[in-house]
This record gives structure tokens, C-alpha cells and sequence, in this order.
């Protein structure tokens, strides 16, 4: 059996970061930034589908040596990147989903006004979608999945806002 | 020993009948049956202590899986 790689999720988001990409950190990674207690196996991240945003990307996943997780022998190119579907990849800190789009056709533009930054160990800071979004990005796909998860994210955004936490 | 005596040994704490530790535990779980005792924990976190915990979380269970390859 291969050798798998320990997950990092924090150095998949500082390499984007490094490499001055802007993406928005969604699903189970913001979930738990936000407070939530959960699982989750990957990264799942919405970038701008901007030409200069992409090559930024581009460079990233060729230094997080990105493949697609069901054909490993393919590497995303700049025109899978730029379109609004899911890339589901794995890199040698675990896998990464790159999104074009989530829930009902938000894409980056749409997402960022929900988006909160925040700030991780060494300076280095995310945009990460708020909870409330979150929320209502689960409500709209509203698979059995994302069902399952929403009692828990329900009730951390009430204790947050009981708690006084932003 | 009985629990009067036991008591009288350790004046300092206050023994709770089962009842209050069952009103105790319905406190700590919402309506649905969330648990939030762990949703205040994950709260108290910083947003890099939050990651590691599910990090941690995920690395221990591939590597327990890792070990039971046929659970």
C-alpha cells in the first residue's frame, strides 16, 4: 500500500496564500474556522476565475504538486481552472477541492461580501465564508449530507451570537 | 460506608443526586440533540487551534484505518 501523506490542511492554505491567490476557504475548513465541530477530509476552496487570479493558482497547485484525485496522471491546466466546476485533486498535503461555484451558481464575486477574514498562526491571513452562509449554502444543495450537518452549525451560530463572537 | 458518612469525609464537596446530574446533562445537549459543551470548547478556540483539532481528528482515524485495513 503507498505511503499516504499526514493531511495539513494549514499548509495547503498558506501556499495558496503565499502564492497571492484570491480564494475564498469553504465547506468543512470554514466550517471549523468558524467554530464548528466537525469532519471533514479536504480543503474546498471558491478562487477568482480572474486570468491573472488563475496563473496565480496555477503556480500554487504546481508547487502543492496538485493532481486529480481519480486521474493522477492529470494535472489541472488553466482552462480547468477558469471554468465553474469542481476539481477535485489531491496534493502532498492532502486533497484539495478547487470550486468553481457552490450552492446555486455563487461563484467568488458572489461569496465575498459573506466572506470574514481571518488571520492563522504566522501572520497569514484567509478569507474564510462566514457561518451564516455556510448555512445557507447547505440549505440550497440540501443533500443528505449537508442535512446531516446543519443541527450543529445551527446551533454554534446561535451560541456565537449569544457569546457575543463575530 | 453510607453516603451520609461518606459525605462528612469530604465536607468540601457537595454530592449531586442523580436526578441533578441527569437536569445537568439535558442542559449540555439543544433540543436536536446537540452536544454544547463541545460547541463552546470549539468556540474557546483560536481559529488556528480549531484547525489542528480537526486536522488531529482526521489524521488519527487514517491512521487508525491505516492499521485495520479491512475495518
Amino acid at each position: 500500500m503507498p505511503e499516504i501523506p499526514e493531511f495539513d490542511f494549514e499548509s495547503i492554505l498558506r501556499e495558496l496564500a503565499d502564492h497571492e491567490v484570491d480564494f475564498i476557504v469553504v465547506g468543512g475548513i470554514a466550517a471549523a474556522l468558524e467554530g464548528v465541530l466537525g469532519n471533514t477530509l479536504d480543503v474546498d476552496v471558491v478562487p477568482s476565475r480572474e486570468p491573472a487570479n488563475v496563473g496565480r493558482l496555477m503556480a500554487a497547485l504546481d508547487s502543492l504538486g496538485a493532481v486529480y484525485r481519480l486521474r493522477p496522471e492529470l494535472k489541472p491546466n488553466e482552462s480547468h481552472l477558469a471554468s465553474a466546476g469542481h476539481k477535485l485533486l489531491t496534493t502532498r498535503f492532502g486533497p484539495l477541492d478547487v470550486l468553481g461555484m457552490i450552492g446555486r451558481g455563487r461563484g467568488y464575486d458572489d461569496l465575498l461580501p459573506h466572506a470574514v477574514e481571518v488571520e492563522l498562526d504566522d501572520g497569514f491571513r484567509v478569507q474564510v465564508l462566514n457561518l451564516e452562509t455556510l448555512i445557507a449554502v447547505k440549505e440550497e444543495v440540501a443533500r443528505e449530507k449537508d442535512l446531516a450537518v446543519l443541527p450543529t452549525m445551527r446551533r454554534t451560530l446561535e451560541e456565537k451570537r449569544r457569546l457575543g463572537i463575530s | 460506608m453510607t453516603r451520609e458518612k461518606d459525605a462528612k469525609l469530604v465536607p468540601m464537596e457537595r454530592m449531586l443526586e442523580p436526578a441533578e446530574l441527569c437536569a445537568q446533562d439535558e442542559q449540555a445537549y439543544s433540543p436536536d440533540g446537540v452536544d454544547l459543551t463541545m460547541i463552546r470548547w470549539m468556540l474557546s478556540l483560536t481559529p488556528t487551534e480549531r484547525l489542528r483539532v480537526l486536522q488531529r481528528f482526521v489524521n488519527s482515524v487514517r491512521k487508525i484505518r491505516a492499521r485495520n485495513t479491512r475495518v
